[in-house]
């Protein structure tokens, strides 16, 4: 127990500087609490009681900026405190910067704030390789948002950036916590123990969401696109991830989520979570996986699983999969059914995340027979009726539009489509909240799902609409009120993706489904 | 991947955003530091030459090359050591007439470059009459050389003939010297394309009186430090292209003991005195010729020995503006030049205006003029840039193209940081900023003189070209 | 040549003082992102930041707050006739708007148009919520529930200079309280409170920052800055929504901690 202490006189910086200053102090290894304060009587009291009124702490007057420093060795307190001047200083420099208009380049970017280490790209795919090598030789890490990439040049751009001992996240990576900051489209999670590499952007929402809500928090998690832990890129980004959370000390836990890689990868990045020794979750959206434990490592099939399964990991607890957590499951299902006609049979998935499609389609495909995806054969589409599950953010619905996470247009006009389907059992819908998603999702869908409702109701049909909202109380739109919105206008909402997608193929499926999940021991797909 | 890594893990993501603004919107509203990049597409979205920037800029040997040229110009030391006639200081021979700006054809000169050649022409008495001068340099009795091709530079029209006085300009840090005539002040002068007597008898009085004296004045000391002269001017106001009224003045004080004490004829030296006091301008052909005496070791030999993408040399002629690149020789890249826009003076209007004329674009070259915008935004005002906020901007704004920033000239406004220096070629095509001249505004009508003052951009295709021409040579496929 | 730079807007205290006070001369104390601080000899404040509202009552708006930012702490500024002069800049009121900041002022409706307030479900500073924190709450509501002064200074002096930021969050939800009370029982403070007034005022020059003081002092006199001043004034529901959403994202806890001494004031006053 160190402490260091530093007191600028008369120092006077806005609070948003120093909200900063205090969460990147807690931040660094070895640092166990942090007080930046002015120094009033009535802050050196808080101090005091936070046990950080260090002597020196004690003289400052209401006009000083206290910060006090308590960390596991006198270096790393003084470390911390010596950062602190810097950290200010480079504040002002940058207030001092009067040049005028924005830079154009990185280049310029980097001589207005030469304190950058991160650039977040996300200008059209074409251009987007060689923005990423710019910054690479400029010595920043780069999170990738574009998509559109070539795997050529993703390939190149992984290479070069392991040579410069930076990360490259993506491309197509649209999530990523570091250091506590979001980056991109992300849920309001606390900052926590899970360590996360990332092949799908929703997928780790999802996973995110679902650990916040049981009060478990995310100290990194890196994406590093869905294409890296194929053969061709070699897991290259994974890897190198698993290293830098293995020598994270805010990690207690690794979580690997994506589909299944290729085999030889697949290896590799086990034997590297094995290495590292900490507790691991391995989730893998495929349709050959099956859950299992080896060691301390605990393989997942569904992202649900991946939450449940760290959280009894955390809470060192055992843990069984569930078909679903609500117990009356069962006769929602059936009063689901019972207003369905004989013509009912099908499925129709509506996605706006590209990932829980993925595990919706998976899911549907294992308890009711094939299912027509634009994820898996886009011609089979148009051949077969029956079952599917749309990725609407896919290429071909964004033309000219933006993704169906920013822009409901696209998914309301699919529902008023589907309504007038006679053979419609059920609609099965995500909705994706966060910062930079749209204010109201669950708002820009409930008056398409009602009409759809109506319309079925009008022929004598029941339409069952069954949903999940990928989300966090703390979350801008907030997921309390984003839930009681879709299930005012008639939606059956479940915790998760997967048990959405479960309950769309109960009420599609019947009895075989329903007995196949609920009824007798271990029986669960 | 060990301490990058783990110092971003550690201390938190500090942003350079470069796309969707509302990502960085998003992360400042959460005290998230983040700078906001207004990103356009490279080249103006033009794929193929995105890609020969792309192959350009991963080229090592080209970096290594910006690297030597870049220290070459921040290294250049210039110093005034002389003033003699052009035809012992150059050896400019009989029947040849310098001007300014890339090669000139007789025919597609501008009426005001073609009026000042007819003047310089029976100024040496190679003709009696316009009409005489003419015929001569139709049939090729008098040849057009740029002043560049002689290690020499001229402002507006620029012309160097063999009688003229020249100053004489030796670059300390390498063996070259370069060459700019003494300037003849405001109003109906050569500079401008007046041709009447009395622009002749001025340059006789220059030729006669004012050169030697100025030439015996710097022969007896030790020359004039024209680097440190120019620092010390930058931080006076002056940005050495439109405004050169603080270094004027220093000039005078250094010159005017020696040139005292170089003749007894107080008359002399009271002619001389009232022609450089009468004349806030007077610096600018020596800020030229120091640009010229830096930029002339730049000029490479060729691609293959030299791969710079640096520019060394800016000029206009009044139909062309041309540049040439270090890595690229001795090759001038042109295009038609641009007319400049600005204020005017009473009476006069941009019909009036002459095209962009003028080798003073090489001071933008090494960092001043248009680039230290900032240290004089006085001269921002009065080129109707606008106020300080403007100049600052349009320094940025340079620092954008440029490879660097100068040692030793440096920008008070701009916390002393070093005035941008180095443009390159790459960094203008690829953001489409082009490089940004202060420059003063010709009448149209020869002989006329100065109605303005204003800035000028130098024309994207100049640098296109250049870009081209330097993928070509470096094997990239088009 | 002197930059220009043109008070647009400004404070009817600031015109004010300005207009008997020519000659005098003060300091650059502190400059921010998007304001500086003037600091005049008797330690007071001129707040100067770009165009909008008014963000504090002893502040005044200019057309353009960059040149302003290049000024160095302790540059002295001297007040000239109708303008303020600091080295290379000239900063005239040729045709300023003065408004008042005053609650007194604001127009009757009192209570009602604030009842909305009670409701107000924002984040505030988590200093508030401290052992410190609840007890000055607890202690400001109790005085102002039974207008009792002792209690008032108390919990007063508990929340000032408590907590993040500049104005402090404590300095803040005592300001959002004090411009409640001020606007329903606006006989209270200066007769039966006179005393709250001049013991609370004398506690801020130890127990908080220089800033926090200055907008302590001008609240206890029933002045505030324009996004307060709006959330009182405002009458039709979407007009309490915007300025109440105005008002929270004033700094970075700084407009949600005076909206919850807002709040605990309305609710004070209506039990």
């Amino acid at each position: 127990m160190a402490y260091a202490t530093l007191i600028k006189r008369g120092a006077y910086h806005d609070s948003v500087t120093l909200l900063n200053l205090a969460r990147a102090l807690r931040g660094r290894p070895g640092v166990r609490e942090v007080g930046v304060v002015m120094g009033t009587p009535a802050n050196r009291d808080l101090l005091a009681q936070a046990s950080l009124l260090t002597d020196e702490a004690a003289t400052a007057t209401a006009n000083d900026l206290v910060v006090v420093v308590d960390a596991d060795s006198a270096a790393i307190a003084g470390e911390a405190a010596a950062s602190v001047q810097s950290r200010l200083a480079e504040r002002v420099s940058r207030r001092d910067d009067r040049g005028g208009g924005r830079p154009r380049t990185i280049g310029a970017a980097i001589r207005r704030m030469p304190e950058a280490n991160l650039a977040l790209i996300s200008v059209p795919g074409a251009f987007a390789a060689a923005e990423a090598r710019r910054a690479l030789h400029a010595g920043l890490h780069v999170m990738l948002f574009s998509d559109n990439v070539s795997l050529e040049d993703e390939v190149a751009l992984k290479h070069l950036a392991i040579e410069r001992g930076l990360l490259l996240m993506g491309p197509d990576c649209g999530t990523a916590y570091v250091g506590g900051v979001p980056l991109g489209f992300a849920n309001v999670v606390p900052r926590g123990r899970v360590g996360i590499v990332a092949a799908s952007g929703t997928g780790l929402q999802q996973v995110a969401a679902l650990l916040a809500g049981r009060g478990h928090g995310i100290s990194h998690a890196i994406g590093v696109g869905g294409r890296d832990m194929g053969a061709t890129v070699g897991g290259a980004m994974a890897l190198s991830s698993l290293d830098l959370l293995a020598a994270d000390p805010t990690t207690d836990l690794v979580m690997v989520i994506g589909k299944p890689p290729a085999p030889a990868v697949a290896e590799r990045v086990r034997s590297r979570l094995r290495a590292i020794g900490r507790p691991a979750v391995i989730c893998l959206l495929g349709p050959a996986v099956t859950d299992g434990r080896e060691g301390s490592i605990i393989t997942v099939a569904t992202l649900e699983d991946a939450a449940f399964a760290a959280d009894a990991i955390l809470m060192n607890r055992p843990w069984q999969p569930l078909a679903f957590s609500d117990p009356d499951a069962r006769r929602r299902v059936s009063d689901a059914r019972r207003q369905l006609t004989a013509a009912q049979s099908s499925v129709l998935g509506l996605y706006a995340g590209g990932t829980l499609a993925h595990e919706s389609l998976l899911i549907l495909d294992r308890l009711l027979g094939p299912v027509a995806s634009n994820l898996t054969d886009r011609a089979a589409l148009e051949r077969r009726a029956g079952h599917r599950v749309l990725d609407m953010g896919a290429d071909e619905f964004t033309v000219g539009r933006a993704h169906p996470m920013l822009d409901p247009t696209a998914r309301v006009e699919a529902i008023r489509e589907a309504a007038r389907r006679t053979d419609l059992a059920v609609l099965l819908l995500d909705v994706v909240l966060g910062r930079g998603a749209a204010i109201d999702p669950a708002g820009d869908l409930a008056g398409a799902v009602r009409a759809a409702r109506a319309e079925a109701r009008g022929r004598g049909q029941g339409l069952a609409v069954v949903a999940t909202v990928v989300g966090t109380a703390e979350d801008p739109q907030g997921l309390p009120a984003q839930v009681a919105t879709l299930e005012a206008a008639g939606a059956w909402v479940l915790p998760s993706n997967a048990q959405a997608a479960r309950a769309a193929a109960c009420i599609a499926g019947g009895d075989v489904v329903i007995d196949s999940l609920l009824g007798g021991p271990g029986g669960r797909a | 991947m060990t301490t990058h890594g783990r110092a971003l893990l550690a201390d938190g993501p500090r942003v350079v955003n470069v796309g969707l603004e509302g990502f960085a919107e998003d992360l400042d509203a959460h005290g998230v530091p983040v700078t906001h990049v207004g990103w356009r597409p490279p080249a103006g979205g033009d794929v193929v030459m995105a890609r020969r920037l792309a192959a350009l800029d991963a080229d090592i040997t080209i970096a290594a090359a910006n690297e030597a040229v870049l220290a070459r110009l921040t290294g250049g030391h210039p110093v005034l050591v002389d003033c003699r006639p052009a035809r012992e200081a150059m050896d400019l021979e009989d029947r040849v007439v310098l001007h300014a700006g890339p090669p000139l054809a007789w025919e597609r000169a501008c009426p005001t470059m073609q009026a000042a050649v007819l003047c310089a022409i029976r100024y040496e008495g190679w003709a009696a009459d316009d009409a005489g001068a003419r015929r001569l340099v139709e049939q090729g009795g008098v040849r057009l050389a740029p002043c560049h091709s002689r290690g020499a530079v001229g402002p507006m029209t620029g012309l160097i003939s063999r009688s003229m006085p020249v100053f004489v300009v030796e670059n300390r840090a390498g063996d070259n010297r370069a060459f700019a005539t003494i300037n003849e002040g405001l109003g109906a002068v050569l500079r401008f394309g007046a041709n009447d007597a009395r622009v002749i008898r001025r340059l006789q009085w220059l030729a006669e009186e004012a050169g030697p004296l100025l030439g015996a004045a710097l022969r007896a000391g030790d020359g004039v430090d024209l680097r440190a002269l120019m620092s010390q001017a930058l931080r006076m106001g002056d940005e050495m292209h439109q405004r050169n009224t603080a270094a004027s003045a220093l000039l005078t004080r250094l010159l005017m003991p020696a040139v005292a004490r170089a003749t007894a004829e107080a008359a002399a030296i009271a002619r001389l005195a009232e022609f450089i006091a009468g004349n806030d301008q007077f610096f600018l052909n020596l800020a030229m010729a120091a640009g010229k005496a830096i930029t002339d070791p730049c000029v490479g030999a060729g691609p293959s020995t030299l791969p710079s993408t640096l520019v060394v040399t800016m000029a206009r002629n009044g139909t062309d503006f041309g540049i040439r690149v270090a890595g690229l020789g001795d090759r001038w890249l042109t295009a038609p030049v641009n007319v400049p826009d600005g204020l005017y003076f009473a009476g006069f209007g941009p019909a009036d205006a002459n095209p962009d004329i003028g080798d003073s674009a090489i001071v933008e070259t090494i960092g001043l003029g248009g680039a230290s915008m900032a240290a004089s935004p006085a001269v921002a005002g009065f080129v109707g840039a606008g106020g300080l906020r403007e100049a600052l901007a349009l320094t940025e704004e340079m620092a954008e193209i440029s490879a660097g920033e100068h040692p030793h000239f440096r920008i008070p406004t701009r916390d002393d940081r070093g005035a941008p220096v180095g443009i390159d070629i790459r960094r203008v095509v690829e953001t489409g900023i082009t490089p940004l001249i202060n420059t003063g505004i010709a009448g149209r009508q020869p002989g006329v003189g100065q109605i303005g003052a204003g800035t000028v951009r130098a024309p994207l295709a100049c640098f296109e070209q250049a870009l081209i021409a330097m993928a070509e040579a470096r094997g990239v496929a088009g | 040549m002197d930059r220009v730079v043109a008070v647009t807007r400004m404070s009817r205290a600031v015109a004010a003082r300005l207009d008997a006070w020519s000659g005098t001369v003060g300091h650059v104390h502190s400059v921010f992102e998007r304001a500086i601080n003037l600091q005049w000899p008797d330690g007071s404040l001129l707040a100067l930041h770009g165009p909008g509202p008014l963000l504090a009552p002893f502040a005044a708006a200019v057309d353009d707050v960059e040149p302003l930012r290049w000024l160095r702490i302790g540059t002295p500024v001297t007040i000239g006739a109708r303008r303020l002069v600091a080295e290379g800049l000239s900063i005239p009121w040729p045709r300023v708007e003065v408004v008042d900041c005053s609650v007194d002022t604001a127009g009757g409706r009192g209570g009602r148009s604030t009842r909305h307030l009670r409701h107000w479900r924002g984040r505030h500073s988590a200093s508030l919520d401290s052992a410190p924190g609840v007890a000055g709450r607890a202690r400001l509501a109790a005085a102002i529930r039974e207008r009792d002064a002792a209690r008032l200074i108390a919990g007063a002096v508990t929340l000032l200079g408590l907590g993040d930021g500049l104005t402090p969050s404590g300095d803040d939800c005592l300001v959002g309280a004090l411009a409640v009370l001020h606007h329903v029982d606006r006989e209270w403070l200066p007769r039966g409170g006179a005393s709250a007034v001049g013991a609370i005022a004398g506690s801020a020059l130890e127990r908080t920052t220089t800033i926090g003081r200055e907008f302590v002092l001008h609240a206890l006199a029933g002045r505030f800055s324009e996004p307060v001043l709006a959330v009182l004034r405002a009458i039709s529901p979407d007009e309490q929504r915007r300025a109440v959403a105005c008002l929270v994202r004033l700094g970075a806890t700084s407009g949600a901690d005076t909206l919850c001494g807002m709040r605990l004031a309305c609710r004070s006053l209506a039990a």
